[in-house]
């Protein structure tokens, strides 16, 4: 049985009567990344912000390393990093001494824990640019470096990516992934990008409305989605009576009189063509389609897609 | 308590809003010194001298300059959590709300008291330029004993209502309106049980002032009713710092999400 870091049981957070989370169970395991992928709105950053018990669930258990959140939240916290919506941080001090803030809040032991930070998310150590000069790109990687800085086991990152440019993309990813590989960190990432979440992460939930649609390892997820070999031919009721005869295969759909689709994949497509032209049926096209993460994302959303 | 305290005085360095505490409570002696200049001759203090102008620095200090000043500067300081949003970096460390914002009070009153001292110096350069006569040390022991005080007093009497405005972001200007008009109120508690517990009064009275020649009183003040006056004020506000909880969604600035939504979609595409 896998180990869970994070496993929430109908965690569920009301505003009024609106329902911005409903009864969401996930389970983030030790060592991996899990990605929470849903559009704007979805409930990933309030989600994230029940874990880390900056706001209070309506109801429902959050458990972190196996224990209750509520009650345990000082030693829980402590042990995890995290960045929430956009970087917030003082804008009259230079980066390395809003990171000093934090670092004498947190009783950081390591002197060198901030250059560390720093050096890891590509900003410059005891630079003199006030926080209030910097880019969004660096804001972000400073916010990144805030995380990192007291070696958590475990990273709470909402949207981390938001306002890097491609390259900052590539060395946040590639760091991201080194923590957890060369570290073993465990990570929880949220993002609306498919893409990012699919090169990322190891486990993904996809949320949607508040509702956890779907949680799977990436692999499984890639599994499930939909895969056939899709004929266009003179007659269809034919090429399944060939199908049924000479390939005993009954795992294929008839569209329509010219249209068919097989489910198995394991059929060579060479041989159906063979079989069905020596029996007088005119193939006009046969490939194989295979629906795309972003496709499956769309149907089990409701055909949505992301924002 | 103390990592607390010790934070928020490096979260002040280049704060404008210090300058403006500077600036004011420069006004305080200057104010006084220009109104001894312009009055007519009758109205003058008679032997005006540096007694006199710190004197009369702790009264206007007490009646405006320092309610409205600690107010402004306070609510400032954990307003700034707000708009900045690190409130949430912060109860993430994790720091509980109250200890956060007990920590932030006592750093806000150390820094009132530094501005009593700062008074002080500023009141002691301004009488030296002005040529005003008898500056001893045992007057400017008085002074500086009579000013750190009067900001540390000050500043219990206007806690709470600090607290209040901390539990809302942005309305500390208000709260410094408030402040400056219970200070300014002082005038009109000249006797009686009011003379005696109102709290800027009583921090008068803790201080040794003698307001007969300021505000006309009649009695002279208790050392006993305005400690209780004072300890109620101090009350309030522990029991205010007791019962505030973090602000759900305090913390939450407008999402920036979808940035460059456009060129992102461009990458879904696998």
């Amino acid at each position: 049985m896998p180990e869970y870091i994070i496993e929430t049981k109908n965690l569920t957070k009301k505003y009024g009567t609106q329902k911005s989370v409903a009864s969401l169970n996930i389970h983030v395991q030790k060592g991996r990344i899990y990605g929470l992928l849903g559009r704007n709105g979805a409930g990933k950053t309030t989600t994230m912000k029940m874990l880390l018990g900056l706001t209070a669930p309506t109801s429902g258990e959050i458990k972190i390393w196996g224990k209750s959140l509520h009650g345990n939240e000082k030693k829980t916290l402590s042990r995890i990093g995290s960045l929430i919506e956009s970087p917030g941080f003082y804008p009259n001090l230079t980066g390395t001494e809003n990171l000093r803030i934090f670092a004498t809040l947190r009783g950081v032991p390591n002197n060198h824990a901030i250059e560390d930070a720093l050096n890891l998310v590509g900003l410059p150590y005891k630079d003199k640019k006030l926080f209030s000069q910097y880019s969004l790109g660096m804001k972000q990687r400073l916010a990144i470096a805030l995380a990192v800085m007291h070696d958590p086991e475990l990273l709470i990152l909402d949207e981390p990516i938001n306002g890097l440019d491609p390259i900052g993309i590539a060395e946040v990813r590639s760091f991201i992934r080194q923590l957890c590989d060369e570290r073993g960190k465990t990570i929880l990432i949220s993002s609306h990008i498919l893409s990012e979440i699919s090169l990322l992460a190891d486990d993904i939930g996809i949320i949607d409305h508040g509702a956890l649609l779907d949680e799977e390892s990436l692999a499984r997820l890639e599994q499930k989605s939909n895969k056939h070999i899709h004929f266009t031919l003179s007659n269809t009721a034919q090429a399944a009576r060939i199908l049924e005869l000479q390939f005993k295969e009954n795992q294929f759909s008839i569209l329509d009189d010219h249209n068919l689709q097989v489910h198995n994949l394991a059929i060579p497509v060479s041989g159906m063509i063979t079989a069905f032209v020596e029996n007088g049926l005119e193939v006009s096209e046969a490939h194989t389609c295979e629906e795309s993460l972003e496709d499956y994302f769309k149907r089990i959303t409701g055909g949505e897609g992301i924002a | 308590m103390l990592r607390i305290i010790k934070t928020e005085f490096m979260k002040i360095k280049r704060y404008h809003i210090l300058l403006i505490g500077l600036i004011g409570m420069l006004c305080s002696p200057l104010l006084q010194l220009f109104s001894q200049m312009v009055v007519n001759e009758e109205y003058k203090t008679p032997n005006f001298d540096f007694a006199a102008l710190a004197e009369m620095t702790v009264w206007g200090s007490a009646q405006v300059f320092m309610p409205a000043l600690f107010t402004l500067i306070g609510g400032y300081l954990i307003s700034r959590e707000y708009s900045d949003d690190t409130l949430k970096n912060i109860l993430t460390v994790p720091v509980s709300f109250r200890k956060f914002l007990a920590g932030k009070l006592v750093a806000i009153g150390l820094l009132a008291m530094l501005f009593g001292v700062y008074c002080f110096g500023v009141t002691t350069a301004v009488g030296i330029a002005a040529g005003l006569p008898d500056i001893k040390v045992s007057v400017l022991a008085i002074a500086l004993l009579q000013m750190t005080g009067l900001a540390f007093w000050v500043y219990i009497v206007v806690v709470p209502i600090i607290v209040i405005c901390s539990k809302r972001p942005g309305t500390f200007m208000g709260g410094s309106i408030m402040a400056f008009l219970a200070g300014y109120a002082i005038l009109f508690f000249k006797q009686g049980l009011l003379r005696q517990i109102y709290p800027f009064s009583a921090a008068l009275t803790m201080i040794g002032f003698d307001t007969s020649s300021y505000s006309g009183t009649s009695d002279k003040g208790s050392v006993l009713l305005a400690a209780v006056s004072l300890g109620s004020m101090l009350l309030i506000a522990v029991v205010l710092v007791c019962i505030s909880k973090a602000p759900e969604d305090a913390h939450k600035k407008k999402k920036a999400k979808g940035r460059g939504g456009s060129s992102r979609r461009g990458q879904q595409q696998r």
